[in-house]
């Protein structure tokens, strides 16, 4: 089974396993029925279960292996390994920003990705940030969040190892997939073994990076579950918006009508 | 895509996002106090740990709004709690929200905050604030929610790389109380239980 058809199996299987399985609001309230929609998790039975799973998998094989990673993998393998992986993810940030109706940037991130691949040696030396070339990341979730102004991405949906998402975003992954340079170089080689890889790395370099983060969290709620939900809503809002990292735009005061992440701001 | 409104108001705004010389201005206060939390969190072995606590928990009751982020958490579920369930909760609200964020920050600890551009609207203040790793891992963007309250401010929200605290615990508390058969007292207890850990 390749990487490609897991993830187009993932995302089929939570299609139809959402459309299976629905909740109801706690009462006829309109409060009760404001709160059910703003959580918009109709499917939360199935949601729950692959959640158990995936917390299962987390448990067995990642969290050790991050935690591995984190504390035994030397400082500048580390920062090399995440910039080699980075490099690699330029190219669908480019078409990304390009489909936003943002060329500069886009052209801005092909620079990066050139000078990083060559003066960097393939990427594990980012001489591009050194230059004042910020890094910068979008997805085609993104693409379609920032196109579908006022849609919040739908249900929400966890995927099998692959974890919190909704359509906009789980179609996003399946894009970004297929229109990644390297994912269809490496399938035209015959070299797929180097795309497994790629992602076993990249899943364990990000689960290193969320060690405290997660075990505080899931610590400190009561639901770990509707806390990740939650958690997860307001990152992709504000990634959308271009808010997300240190030195990134300033917070919207005002909530765009009909976003359900922002009511935070309404009290 | 800043819209020009936003862009004013940064402008003007980020002539007072100067060095603090005083809790005056949302920026000052939000730098003195925060590194005085983190400061008190930095892991001093040999230190005693009983005694931080304590520094924390009066550094946080001073400057957070502690029944305001309680009310907010709560929802939908406050209007229909009774006083006693609402007076019941506030208090055990306290420990539970005390000790979360004393966990979260201790994160940063011995690390230094930089405070960043203030935006306001109405009665609010948003402080942006950096906190930059020693170990070239990525900086953390905070971003503090802050009223004027009294004389001085008090924080409502914290905002850590874009999920807000008081946003998280709400879905989380309502979550668990659907859960439960939409009772507050659930949890009331549940809370209890976690505290006494």
């Amino acid at each position: 089974m390749s990487i490609k058809s897991l993830i187009v199996g993932c995302v089929a299987l939570l299609m139809a396993a959402a459309l299976s399985a629905c909740a109801t609001p706690a009462d006829d309230s309109a409060e009760a029925k404001a709160e059910f929609e703003r959580t918009n998790d109709p499917f939360e039975l199935p949601n729950r279960f692959i959640f158990a799973f995936n917390r299962a998998v987390d448990m067995a094989v990642l969290r050790p292996a991050a935690v591995f990673y984190r504390d035994w993998a030397p400082a500048p393998v580390k920062r090399g390994t995440r910039n080699v992986l980075d490099n690699l993810n330029e190219p669908v940030t480019a078409f990304n920003e390009f489909f936003q109706g943002d060329p500069v940037r886009a052209g801005t991130t092909l620079a990066r990705f050139v000078i990083n691949s060559t003066v960097g040696i393939l990427g594990i030396f980012d001489v591009a940030t050194e230059l004042g070339i910020e890094h910068t990341k979008e997805d085609f979730g993104q693409t379609l969040g920032v196109w579908g102004k006022g849609y919040e991405g739908g249900p929400y949906l966890m995927l099998p190892l692959l974890g919190p998402s909704n359509p906009r975003d789980a179609i996003g992954l399946v894009v970004d997939y297929f229109w990644d340079p390297f994912n269809i170089a490496f399938n035209k080689l015959d070299v797929e073994y180097l795309g497994y890889i790629r992602a076993g790395l990249s899943a364990v370099d990000g689960r290193s990076r969320t060690i405290e983060v997660l075990d505080d969290l899931e610590r400190n709620s009561l639901d770990y579950y509707a806390a990740i939900r939650s958690a997860y809503r307001q990152r992709r809002a504000a990634e959308i918006r271009n808010e997300g990292t240190a030195g990134g735009k300033p917070i919207s005061l005002q909530p765009a009508p009909g976003r359900a992440d922002e009511l935070a701001f309404i009290r | 895509m800043i819209s020009r409104r936003a862009f004013v108001l940064f402008a003007a705004l980020a002539t007072i996002g100067g060095p603090a010389v005083a809790s005056a201005d949302p920026a000052g206060f939000v730098k003195d106090m925060a590194n005085r939390a983190i400061g008190v969190l930095k892991d001093t072995s040999g230190g005693d740990a009983k005694k931080r606590e304590a520094e924390f928990r009066g550094i946080f009751r001073d400057n957070f709004d502690i029944p305001e982020i309680g009310k907010f958490v709560l929802g939908i579920h406050w209007r229909n709690a009774s006083a006693e369930q609402r007076s019941e909760y506030l208090k055990e609200f306290e420990t539970y929200v005390v000790r979360t964020y004393a966990e979260r920050l201790s994160e940063y600890s011995g690390e230094q905050l930089e405070v960043g551009r203030v935006q306001t609207q109405g009665e609010k203040n948003y402080v942006d604030s950096v906190i930059r790793r020693p170990s070239g891992a990525p900086p953390i963007r905070i971003v503090w929610e802050i009223e004027k309250a009294g004389g001085g401010y008090k924080v409502v929200d914290l905002k850590i790389e874009n999920v807000s605290m008081s946003q998280t615990q709400r879905s989380d508390f309502s979550s668990y109380i659907s859960q439960n058969g939409g009772k507050v007292e659930a949890l009331i207890a549940r809370l209890k239980q976690f505290n006494s850990r």
